[in-house]
């Protein structure tokens, strides 16, 4: 199954080395490529700071022009020392410490990759620790990036009714907690046989979802042996008692 | 996602590890869950004394579909020892028969789960009393 729509090596640590490359082309699509990937994390991690969303979202731009491209941290990820989200995460930290002492605005004229903005969440719990918003934000990114990923493949291999019965009975009730579409409306509306079809339908989708989210996992570490570890820490974060 | 909780993350990355791990009896419980939302597996399912008859039908059916149409040997395999456990479960449970086999067909599918090593417990238990209440019938 093809997850990713270009020829580019989409592993976040070929990315990371990518954007260390010499040629600034690569350089700056790397970057702008694991920008894309990370900001919402960073951004929810600062905006449980206490920061206002336009502060936040100045933070995290100032972030990225400063640590990422200005102090190339990517020169410092280094897979044998852990994985790149801690680095980021400690970098966040410093940086935050760092402007705070300064206690100066930071300038929106900085070039650099553009921030999705008009992605920014709308609001981050008040309950949660930064450290809990990083770790949420990134597990969210990650699972709407594998639903676009499996949407998209689904539709390449004409499989568009077996995700429609995928997003009906399993995305919708599981992430928007919408009344399961029963599977009678779901036979009519696709021109299905029956009912046990459309369940077997799902399933084929489920799985489908399961290895794309391995395969995205596999891409933030260096030994695919290490899945199912950032799979189970991403699960403990997320379940620790609060 | 803005509203997603984080319960929802943890159980969308869970049913992907579950999946992953038995994707075959992953897929059975997943067909259990979506008959009965209140039951997370098919041994929940098919051994619950008050399962309905209109249920046990429906669980028959997906099976009976997964049958033919698993992706693997292994989840046709399985597919097929759940069949005959929903018949068994209409017989133990309900005592019922949802299935018009012959008792013969009936009987090599129920034995066929029972010596099942790789199937749970329960469902094999479930097809050692099937079998019982079904010599008793002939």
């Amino acid at each position: 199954m093809q997850l990713t729509d270009s020829g580019a090596s989409h592993t976040d640590w070929s990315m990371i080395a990518q954007a260390t490359e010499a040629d600034e082309q690569v350089a700056g699509d790397a970057l702008e490529r694991l920008v894309r990937r990370y900001w919402a994390a960073v951004y929810a991690y600062i905006r449980r700071t206490g920061r206002d969303v336009h502060e936040a979202a100045d933070l995290t731009q100032g972030f990225v022009c400063d640590i990422i491209i200005s102090r190339r941290l990517c020169d410092y990820a280094d897979p044998q020392r852990g994985r790149f989200r801690t680095l980021l995460l400690s970098s966040v930290k410093n940086y935050l410490r760092e402007t705070y002492r300064r206690d100066r605005k930071r300038s929106l004229e900085i070039d650099g990759p553009p921030l999705p903005l008009e992605e920014l969440p709308t609001e981050t719990s008040t309950s949660e620790t930064p450290d809990e918003a990083f770790c949420y934000q990134w597990s969210a990114t990650l699972i709407r990036q594998v639903l676009t990923d499996v949407k998209a493949s689904c539709e390449k291999d004409g499989l568009v009714a077996h995700w429609t019965v995928f997003e009906h009975r399993v995305v919708r009730p599981m992430l928007f907690d919408e009344q399961p579409t029963e599977h009678a409306t779901l036979v009519e509306m696709l021109n299905l046989k029956d009912e046990p079809q459309a369940a077997n339908m799902m399933i084929t989708v489920k799985r489908r979802f399961a290895r794309a989210l391995y395969q995205e996992i596999g891409r933030t570490v260096i030994d695919p042996e290490h899945i199912e570890d950032e799979l189970n820490e991403l699960l403990r974060d997320l379940e620790r008692p609060r | 996602m803005s509203m997603v909780t984080r319960q929802q993350l943890s159980d969308v990355l869970r049913s992907a590890q579950e999946i992953s791990a038995n994707p075959s009896m992953a897929a059975a419980d997943w067909l259990a869950h979506d008959i009965d939302p209140n039951r997370r597996s098919a041994v929940e399912l098919l051994t619950d004394a008050n399962v309905s008859v209109e249920n046990l039908r429906k669980a028959k059916d997906v099976y009976k579909t997964m049958r033919i149409l698993g992706e693997s040997s292994t989840d046709r395999r399985v597919a097929a020892r759940l069949y005959a456990a929903t018949i068994g479960a209409g017989l133990v449970h309900r005592g019922k028969r949802i299935s018009r086999q012959s008792d013969a067909a009936l009987k090599r599918g129920l034995e066929a789960l029972q010596a099942d090593m790789d199937m749970p417990e329960p469902l094999r238990r479930l097809a050692e009393a099937s079998l019982i209440l079904l010599d008793g019938n002939s």
